[in-house]
């Protein structure tokens, strides 16, 4: 703060509207760029089809039918069961990258990869590696685990597997500074008082980890609930929302429609972040 | 106190992890550099380039590289431009609402692209910023901006005031000092936004699938064309291309900051 202590009243004045004027030309970018899109989004999906006025009916006929609701179902369910898995993925993943090792910074290399390369090139590589005839089926069937080629692109089973490959690295960055920031000497001190490493896991790194395990957890959900590029093209007939709006839009051609559903989806992924925001003010009080 | 069925476990782990995350990409290599690849085969039958011709020729791919390098080096740009004074305020100004604005400017951050995406088609159609490169840039800035001045804030704060006014004693006017002294201290942080935000660019699909036409097709956008046009090797080779500036991202992302401050700039889609 070197400017800032200088305070006097005119100075003051000028001060703040220096600071606003540097400002000032990013907000006109998220003005004309974001704010108000968002605003035309939220306007259009109030807008009837036809004629004047005002309506809840897209929102209603999104929140209330069967469709609607089973586009919120499959969106839900193909995240947490996502979301449970990376997590359990991401654990022992952490504990292990905590130690130093040869090729630990290799492995922390790939761990990013997923969430830096594009996600459209890493669903297509997933696609070609799990096909009929991608590796892994081949492989299982050399080896007698088979007897026929196992169906795992465009299945749910198959898409949650995507998922977590796509998605558990945020999980796995959150929890590895959990753990870096829990003191080794308590780990030790059970050590040596004669508990077993599993012990001490349970005792007394899990009760510490919690609140990183949480906000892991909810910033992987968080992903998945607003994942596009992979269901797009390795979800088949299976549409969460982010597809379904896109569909919607470009090819019915109902913005309005479309603009409701993208509204409730900004809504609940709004709610995650707060969500989320209040988890991590938790861990840094704590 | 380290036991053989414990260093077995751990072998194990590390190598089901490697092959979990890097196969998907050596497929990406396998189709691309790869020609009779089907049936019960491991690896294809003969090795070519022949995909990558292919998308030369048949679909410009040199035009689309170049836009999509071109769109990546405009949102840079305008990225840097706003962000950099943006920034510079509210590390070291005294501002009114500061939280507030902090917040504005995370927000595009917060929800999914496809929410306001669907606004800035609409909006982008009827003022023809459409199938413009400068009009698909203006939409990558809110990809970039909010990450870029995370970075930009973090590393005014930590310059040295007394490094600066160090300066200005000496009798250096303050262009002077902002080239000699502030420049130097904060380009690490302005080298990584710069880098960001070329690769927000470079990687976006959900926006530019929004906004894009005939004459400013994307690398994502030209893969997902390839692939619904039932090129997949095609769209493999373009693939291989994409996947080049997100490696060196990440190679030198590593060594300038531990991988975790990275978070609420990645953000897949």
């Amino acid at each position: 703060m070197t400017v800032a202590t200088r305070g006097m009243p005119a100075g003051h004045a000028r001060h703040v509207l220096a600071g606003s004027l540097l400002v000032c030309p990013l907000m006109l970018f998220l003005a004309a760029a974001f704010y108000y899109p968002l605003v035309y989004t939220v306007a259009e999906s109030v807008t009837p089809t036809a004629g004047p006025g005002l309506t809840l009916a897209h929102y209603t006929e999104f929140l209330g039918s069967r469709a609607g609701l089973g586009v919120l179902a499959l969106t839900l369910g193909l995240s947490l069961a996502a979301t449970l898995l990376s997590v359990l993925l991401s654990l022992p993943l952490a504990l292990l990258l905590r130690r130093k090792f040869l090729g630990r910074r290799a492995l922390q290399f790939l761990m990013m990869l997923p969430i830096t390369i594009p996600a459209l090139v890493g669903a297509l590589g997933l696609l070609i590696l799990y096909d009929r005839t991608g590796w892994i089926n081949v492989v299982l069937l050399k080896w007698h685990v088979l007897s026929e080629p196992l169906a795992i692109d465009y299945t749910i089973p198959g898409l949650i597997l995507f998922y977590v490959w796509m998605f558990f690295p945020y999980g796995g960055l959150v929890i590895m500074s959990g753990l870096g920031a829990i003191d080794p000497a308590l780990e030790e001190a059970g050590l040596v008082m004669g508990a077993s490493p599993m012990v001490v896991f349970r005792r007394v790194m899990l009760p510490l980890l919690r609140s990183s395990l949480w906000a892991g957890a909810v910033m992987i959900f968080l992903q998945c609930f607003g994942a596009f590029s992979v269901p797009l093209i390795a979800g088949g007939n299976y549409q969460p929302i982010g597809v379904k709006i896109y569909t919607i839009a470009n090819v019915f051609l109902d913005w309005p429609q479309a603009s409701a559903m993208a509204v409730v989806m900004g809504i609940i992924q709004g709610g995650l972040v707060f969500l989320y925001q209040s988890i991590g003010q938790r861990r840094r009080v704590a | 106190m380290r036991t053989l069925p414990a260093t077995l476990l751990r072998a194990f782990l590390v190598v089901g992890f490697v092959l979990f995350i890097s196969l998907p990409l050596v497929m990406i290599l396998l189709d691309a550099f790869g020609a009779d690849w089907f049936g019960m085969r491991m690896l294809p039958a003969q090795w070519t380039l022949r995909w990558f011709v292919w998308a030369a020729q048949t679909i410009d791919l040199g035009a689309v590289a170049l836009n999509t390098v071109e769109i990546a080096l405009m949102t840079t740009v305008l990225t840097l431009a706003a962000a950099l004074p943006a920034a510079w305020a509210i590390a070291r100004y005294r501002l009114p609402f500061k939280a507030i604005l902090i917040g504005a400017i995370l927000f595009p951050r917060m929800i999914p692209e496809i929410t306001f995406a669907l606004g800035v088609a609409r909006i982008f159609y009827a003022i023809h910023l459409t199938n413009t490169a400068i009009g698909i840039a203006l939409a990558h800035v809110m990809l970039a901006a909010p990450f870029a001045v995370l970075v930009l804030v973090s590393t005014f704060e930590g310059l040295d005031s007394r490094l600066l006014e160090a300066g200005t004693v000496m009798g250096c006017s303050p262009l002077r000092l902002f080239w000699r002294v502030t420049l130097p201290l904060a380009l690490p942080g302005i080298v990584a936004a710069a880098l960001f935000s070329f690769l927000a660019s470079y990687n976006d699909f959900v926006l530019t699938l929004m906004v894009y036409g005939a004459d400013t097709v994307t690398l994502p956008v030209q893969t997902y064309l390839s692939l619904g046009n039932g090129y997949l090797s095609v769209a493999g080779a373009i693939s291989t291309i994409l996947l080049v500036p997100s490696m060196l991202f990440l190679l030198a992302m590593m060594r300038m900051v531990n991988p975790e401050n990275l978070l609420g700039g990645l953000k897949g889609a």
